[in-house]
């Protein structure tokens, strides 16, 4: 079993208020915990593997769940996946605890190792940040390259592809055991050759998070902007024949009764299907398996 | 004068349900005159949300004009201005008064927050005219109707602390700034070992710029028992903020840059104790929130 811990499911930038409360303000930053099966009645072990996807400011809700952990006592080893490095998926890091606990480790996975690594010291310059410098940051960090090969992360396999996204971004698809889990933040449908390629990529998994930042009308005036439509993430899921769709990426300047509108307009357009639509709030818990 | 807050919240936005009294934006501030002069201080995260009110007016034509002060570049009061809607349109003009830092101009640095690994849309695109006016602490400035006056803030790198003044109203604002008798953490304070006479000094210049302000704004991150070692995060206290609007005589005490870990409750406690330790002094005080609006009047005037 994989549980799905959505700790920040917003686009862009945070947004705080009681407009936004039930879906959330956080940026992205998503946690796949794995679980065996025999593990009795789900609840978490300190053993249990991890992931986690883009840090976002939903880095800041986390670590709350883990600096009572190994990871308050600098013994915590944290697997990172960076879709891409924009900032509403990285502006969690410099406010993230287990980062200034030495003996702590951080493996950072993503595209390029160079504008990974460029981009989080840039968060810790001292123009930006009173941390004054990576050199400040007392866990070990770590990059690694994916893209194109199988990368594992002990139990966890993790396949990787490219989104239609400025600047490029990444999907990836997440194995554990039997149960497959596929995460498209930030990309924009529409592309035939690219969307029928990352369709192939989430072909018959259990979860499939997507982008879903703009309404129908909206969408109109956002071409290249990298970000598609909920029913425009709809179609990608159905053609994926994937169990759950996990509309995902909300525009800040989406309220709850927006969002809300657009969940039951992608639930319509699911209806009469074997796949289910949901949307992302930040506390969503979904366990897959 | 009316000033409005659109982000109170200090290092990064917060979501949580029991901080919305007080709000998480981080901090952006809207001054404007009675015949309708703009003045912006800071571009957090709440700045998204003036923006956005501001596109009901002029700056929805490209007819919009206003100053926009940066205290300093760290990233709770810069992150909102990729998000800030106004820039997009031709005809809307800004000034941006910075300090920057030292051997970095404020236009690199808010360049540097919108590079193509970092942002989609490069901050040179924006359409908006744009124009940078380099400041020093210690500066007086005329901005439009404007008085302002600058002072280093104790924080690390440059941060600027501003006296506006405007319509026969003060405002001061001190922000980022920490305790000077335990830390010097400012570029050029000789720190970060304290020193007793660089902190008499200091605090007398602190004070100064904050001279019967109306309102002083200030730094309230930490608890007393919560910055025990947090000196060199570069934030103060209630009992800081007290000691300057003693010094400097003002009429109104405001708490700001609320830290992202206090819930409403505790921000209230931190209010009701800066009343009851000043329940002897002739201001009053208050806790900066989200989407406060207040008409300011000259004391006089009022009185009349």
């Amino acid at each position: 079993m994989i549980r799905v811990q959505f700790w920040g499911t917003r686009g862009s930038i945070a947004t705080p208020g009681q407009a936004m409360r039930y879906h959330g303000g956080n940026t992205p930053c998503v946690q796949l915990i794995g679980f065996e099966n025999d593990q009795p009645g789900a609840i978490m072990r300190p053993d249990n593997p991890q992931l986690i996807l883009d840090g976002g400011t939903g880095l800041t809700a986390l670590q709350t769940t883990l600096m009572g952990r190994a990871w308050g006592q600098g013994q915590g080893k944290l697997h990172l996946l960076l879709s891409h490095y924009h900032w509403d998926h990285l502006i969690g890091l410099p406010f993230f605890r287990p980062m200034f606990i030495k003996g702590n480790r951080m493996i950072f996975y993503g595209a390029s190792i160079k504008n990974m690594r460029d981009s989080i010291e840039r968060l810790f310059t001292s123009v930006y940040s009173p941390l004054n410098g990576i050199e400040n940051v007392s866990a070990q960090l770590e990059y690694r390259q994916m893209g194109g090969k199988v990368v594992e992360v002990g139990d966890f396999q993790i396949r990787t592809i490219q989104n239609r996204h400025p600047g490029g971004a990444l999907s990836f698809r997440i194995e554990y055991g039997a149960e497959a889990i596929v995460y498209s933040t930030d990309h924009e449908a529409g592309d035939p050759i690219v969307d029928s390629s990352l369709v192939e990529f989430a072909k018959g998994a259990h979860l499939w998070i997507l982008d879903a930042q703009f309404d129908s009308e909206e969408r109109q005036y956002h071409k290249d902007w990298g970000h598609s439509s909920h029913l425009e993430a709809v179609k990608l899921a159905l053609n994926a024949q994937v169990e759950t769709a996990v509309l995902f990426h909300h525009n800040p300047d989406h309220n709850d009764a927006t969002l809300d509108r657009m969940a039951s307009e992608a639930m319509e357009a699911a209806a009469g299907t074997q796949t289910e639509v949901i949307m992302a709030r930040d506390g969503l818990v979904v366990d897959v398996g | 004068m009316k000033l409005t807050f659109y982000g109170a919240r200090g290092s990064y936005p917060t979501t949580h349900p029991d901080q919305d009294y007080y709000g998480g934006n981080t901090t952006c501030l809207h001054f404007q005159t009675r015949s309708g002069q703009d003045l912006i201080l800071d571009g957090g995260s709440g700045i998204r949300l003036l923006g956005a009110e501001m596109m009901r007016r002029e700056f929805a034509e490209g007819r919009g004009e206003a100053h926009i002060l940066i205290g300093h570049t760290h990233w709770d009061h810069i992150l909102g201005l990729p998000f800030f809607r106004p820039f997009d349109l031709e005809g809307n003009r800004f000034v941006i008064v910075s300090a920057g830092q030292i051997g970095a101009h404020i236009r690199d640095i808010l360049s540097g927050q919108q590079t193509d690994i970092n942002f989609p849309v490069p901050f040179e695109h924006l359409k908006a005219y744009r124009e940078y006016l380099p400041i020093k602490p210690g500066n007086e400035l005329t901005l439009g109707e404007y008085r302002v006056e600058t002072v280093q803030l104790n924080h690390p790198g440059l941060t600027v602390g501003y006296r506006i003044e405007a319509d026969g109203v003060i405002v001061t604002v001190f922000t980022d700034t920490a305790r000077v008798r335990k830390v010097r953490l400012g570029d050029g304070m000789g720190g970060p070992e304290p020193d007793t006479g660089f902190s008499k000094t200091y605090l007398e210049q602190l004070a100064h710029c904050a001279r019967q302000a109306d309102i002083l704004v200030y730094d309230t991150h930490h608890l007393e028992h919560e910055i025990l070692g947090a000196y060199h995060f570069g934030h103060s206290t209630v009992e800081d903020a007290l000691e300057i609007a003693r010094m400097a005589e003002i009429n109104q005490l405001m708490l700001f840059h609320h830290a992202p870990e206090h819930s409403d409750t505790v921000i209230d406690e931190k209010l009701a104790l800066a009343r009851d330790l000043s329940r002897d002094d002739p201001f009053t005080v208050e806790a900066a929130r989200e989407g406060w609006c207040l008409e300011l009047e000259p004391v006089s005037e009022s009185e009349l």
